[in-house]
């Protein structure tokens, strides 16, 4: 009886008090969140950041360019515009990882705000007095604010540049600057901070799995359905508001042709269309540099813990509903969002249910095989 | 008592929980009662304070009545953190009221320098009884073939801690271990109250007890549940036992106060204590007792299935039973202009309220009834519709409210709510 009691006694409290990280037995690459983690990091975070800080680098060399010299010209300018959508283009594949360094200076509000606050961006440039730290200045910087500076001061190419080098030159710089410093600041954290990430394999609210999860959902429900379909098509307002789309400037400038070998084809559908592909691909597990793809992703997962096979099977369904939601955004409508949404806001809207109806699918259905909470919680369950 | 509503207040929950949120959801019944500002924390001292004299046997019956009141109070503020071990202490404390818990080894004692020897023995089996009810209940709730045939949600909740030490990667994710737990967890629930009454059984059970419930604090975040479970079933001990466990807290006492000056206490021994007005209490812990036999089964004058549509889930110790996650999203109509919107609920209710409202339909109601009120004015009375979509015990998502009712027309009542769509599966069991 005694002995009963001590034996439970002590393997129980072995239990209970062991902390340290173990080795757990592998049962599967179903199981296996250090792949996981490190497929995102190598596939994913590594080279899309990378890409970023490249394509970023090229548009600051331009503008520095043109600041220590007599400012922009017709081709100068043309070249800024390729420079500035090929970074745009670029960042759709950073935007979903807002972790580490990026969630803590804010990286993602301080590059992609938009609309453009442009009373802010006109006050700062009168004044030349401005702090773009401060996040009342959110909505005047990063990409957004150069969709104004590069399309929005001016009606014609001879009144852009007119006014970009007389007046706007100086925030173009600063609001440049700043982002490479962003950039770099996460860019290089990510040096060390890799370490924890890559280790981070614990089911808590801050472990690196459960974080990149929750970011990705957040990511497509609010970065990319909402931000770049939802709010524009009037969805969660009285009606729709065009005029808050991604990229709105460059849209309405170049409705009718840019001219200069620089194609309006280049913007719109192409922006929500790299953002998509940048869904997919961390969700079935391809590199989108190499367009290889890899064993363990969120895809393979589920298929591992939903029982249900083939087209049933959960990853398989998230899968064909996004493709679904990708051709519709390819075919379905105008590559300039204000003209579908000013002409044929339902078509629009159409696109948009399609990309909803996969939110279903990743906030309750995926959430629940993976039981990670969607936002931390702290609070006894019974 | 005293321990939780410390846990409680350091923990910051007072605040966020109930002084923080703009809105909090109500029961049917009891919508006046509210947090009140920071008057809040009132409420929390009075409960601390009386679970402290109950404990020390002052003033005992104004304390747990006071301690039953305030307890009470602050469960029913927000239905967002019903706990079925709440409801526990609510109903149990209730109870206290009638049982002279201070009979013997109580501050009472010495303030009224009287104590007894016995008390009649109903008022034990009253304890033993309330508790055999919930686990007797909690058992009789797995019984459902989600439980017992799908090892669900068990499955999916084990299979999340893999990160445990030495069982995490391994035992908890096999399938024999899911189902090993759902059926063992089945069983303890209906035999342990049994265990625990027989004199031969009663010290494996109280281990197994013990066992049982750190075990289940250890995988899931379930609070105070375990410790109170563990320490309300000594109850079944013997009074030998306890006189046991009296007697070395009093030589504590006695070496503590050695240092201490203190009088020498007279004390007249009584033999039985006798209830003043025996036969109205045995009538009101009766009636109690009936109450609580039979809540648990209104279940049944409700259509459906009872995981899915939860009419009569609360209150009927099914604890830890179901995974239940919601996405739900309110449509603002306005029948002026037809024109619509998609409300952004992060902005009305905290993340923990979003949840609970997400998955359970009178939430729903009572929510769609708030923003029906926000959203309106004068001469626009909108409308409000629900997009919502729920997954139960590992099935596919499924759409769970009608989304063509405006639930602005909708009332909560103890009728069936008829816009809660079907399961379209079935879940035998009881």
């Amino acid at each position: 009886m005694k002995k009963y009691l001590l034996t439970l006694v002590v393997v129980f409290s072995f239990i209970t008090s062991c902390n340290d990280n173990i080795d757990t037995i592998d049962t599967g690459p179903a199981y296996d969140r250090e792949s996981l983690l490190s497929n995102w990091y190598n596939n994913h975070i590594y080279p899309n950041y990378n890409n970023f800080s490249s394509a970023l680098s090229n548009l600051k060399s331009k503008v520095d360019l043109a600041k220590s010299s007599e400012g922009f010209d017709k081709s100068s300018l043309s070249e800024l515009r390729k420079s500035f959508i090929e970074t745009y283009s670029k960042w759709q594949h950073v935007e979903m990882f807002n972790i580490g360094k990026a969630e803590e200076i804010y990286y993602n509000s301080t590059m992609n705000i938009y609309p453009v606050n442009t009373a802010r961006v006109e006050s700062n440039v009168e004044s030349g007095n401005y702090d773009l730290q401060n996040p009342n200045n959110y909505a005047a910087q990063g990409l957004p604010t150069l969709d104004y500076l590069l399309f929005g001061i001016g009606s014609n190419d001879t009144e852009v540049l007119e006014n970009l080098n007389s007046k706007y030159l100086n925030y173009l710089s600063s609001v440049v600057d700043e982002m490479s410093k962003n950039t770099s600041a996460v860019v290089n954290d990510w040096e060390t901070y890799k370490n924890e990430f890559l280790s981070s394999t614990e089911n808590t609210a801050t472990s690196a799995v459960n974080l990149m999860v929750n970011d990705f959902i957040y990511y497509y429900e609010k970065g990319f359905r909402a931000n770049k379909l939802g709010i524009p098509g009037g969805v969660f307002s009285s009606s729709p508001i065009p005029e808050n789309i991604e990229l709105y400037y460059g849209m309405v400038y170049c409705n009718d042709g840019c001219g200069d070998g620089f194609d309006r084809e280049d913007f719109g559908t192409q922006m929500s269309s790299y953002a998509m592909t940048a869904v997919r691909d961390f969700f079935e597990g391809t590199n989108t540099s190499t367009g290889s793809s890899y064993n363990v992703s969120l895809k393979s997962i589920l298929g591992e813990l939903d029982s249900n096979t083939g087209q049933d099977n959960l990853g398989n369904r998230i899968s064909s509903k996004l493709k679904i939601a990708s051709d519709k955004l390819t075919n379905d409508i105008d590559s300039n969002y204000y003209r579908q949404i000013v002409s044929d806001n339902n078509k629009f809207l159409q696109t948009y249910d399609a990309i909803q109806e996969v939110v279903v699918l990743l906030k309750v259905d995926m959430l629940q095989f993976l039981s990670i909470n969607v936002d931390y919680v702290d609070a006894d369950g019974d | 008592m005293c321990y939780s509503i410390a846990r409680f207040y350091f923990k910051g929950w007072i605040e966020e929980l109930y002084i923080k949120p703009d809105f909090h959801f109500s029961y049917y019944g009891f919508e006046w009662i509210k947090p009140i500002g920071e008057f809040t924390y009132l409420i929390f001292i009075v409960c601390f304070i009386s679970s402290l004299f109950v404990m020390i046997g002052l003033k005992y019956k104004s304390s747990i009545i006071l301690f039953f009141l305030s307890f009470t109070y602050i469960e029913l503020m927000d239905k967002t953190t019903y706990l079925n071990h709440y409801y526990f202490i609510s109903i149990l404390s209730f109870l206290l009221i009638f049982i002279p818990a201070n009979a013997t080894f109580s501050v009472d004692n010495i303030i009224n320098q009287k104590k007894f020897t016995s008390i009649p023995r109903w008022s034990v089996d009253a304890l033993k009884l309330l508790i055999t009810i919930v686990y007797l209940y909690a058992g009789i709730a797995k019984v459902n073939s989600d439980w017992l045939i799908e090892a669900m949600p068990l499955k999916i909740w084990l299979q999340s801690k893999y990160d445990l030490p030495l069982i995490g990667g391994s035992l908890l994710q096999m399938e024999w271990v899911h189902y090993a737990m759902s059926w063992g967890g089945m069983l303890y629930d209906l035999s342990i109250p049994f265990l625990l009454m027989i004199n031969k059984t009663r010290i494996m059970a109280f281990i197994l007890v013990i066992f049982f419930h750190v075990f289940t604090l250890v995988l899931f975040p379930i609070g105070m549940f375990p410790h109170i479970m563990i320490f309300s079933s000594m109850i079944f001990f013997s009074s030998n036992f306890h006189e046991k466990i009296l007697y070395q807290i009093r030589r504590v006492i006695t070496k503590v106060g050695k240092k201490v000056k203190s009088k020498k206490i007279h004390m007249k021994t009584s033999n039985l204590y006798i209830f003043p007005r025996q036969n109205l209490t045995l009538i009101a812990v009766t009636s109690f007792f009936i109450i609580q036999i039979l809540l648990p089964f209104r279940y049944q004058l409700y259509p459906g299935e009872l995981f899915w549509h939860e009419q009569g889930y609360r209150f009927s110790w099914r604890v830890m039973l179901i995974e239940k996650i919601g996405y739900t999203n309110f449509k603002i109509k306005s029948p002026n202009d037809g024109t619509s919107f998609m409300v952004d609920s992060s902005q009305h209710l905290t993340p923990f309220q979003l949840k609970q409202m997400s998955f359970q339909p009178d939430f729903i109601l009572e929510f769609a009834h708030y923003l029906g009120e926000k959203y309106s004015t004068e001469n626009n009375k909108v409308e409000v519709y629900a997009d919502s979509f729920v997954a139960l015990n590992g099935r596919p998502s499924k759409r769970f409210i009608d989304p063509d009712i405006n639930l602005i027309n909708e009332q909560e009542s103890f009728k069936d709510k008829t816009w809660i769509l079907p399961l379209g599966d079935e879940i035998k069991g009881i």
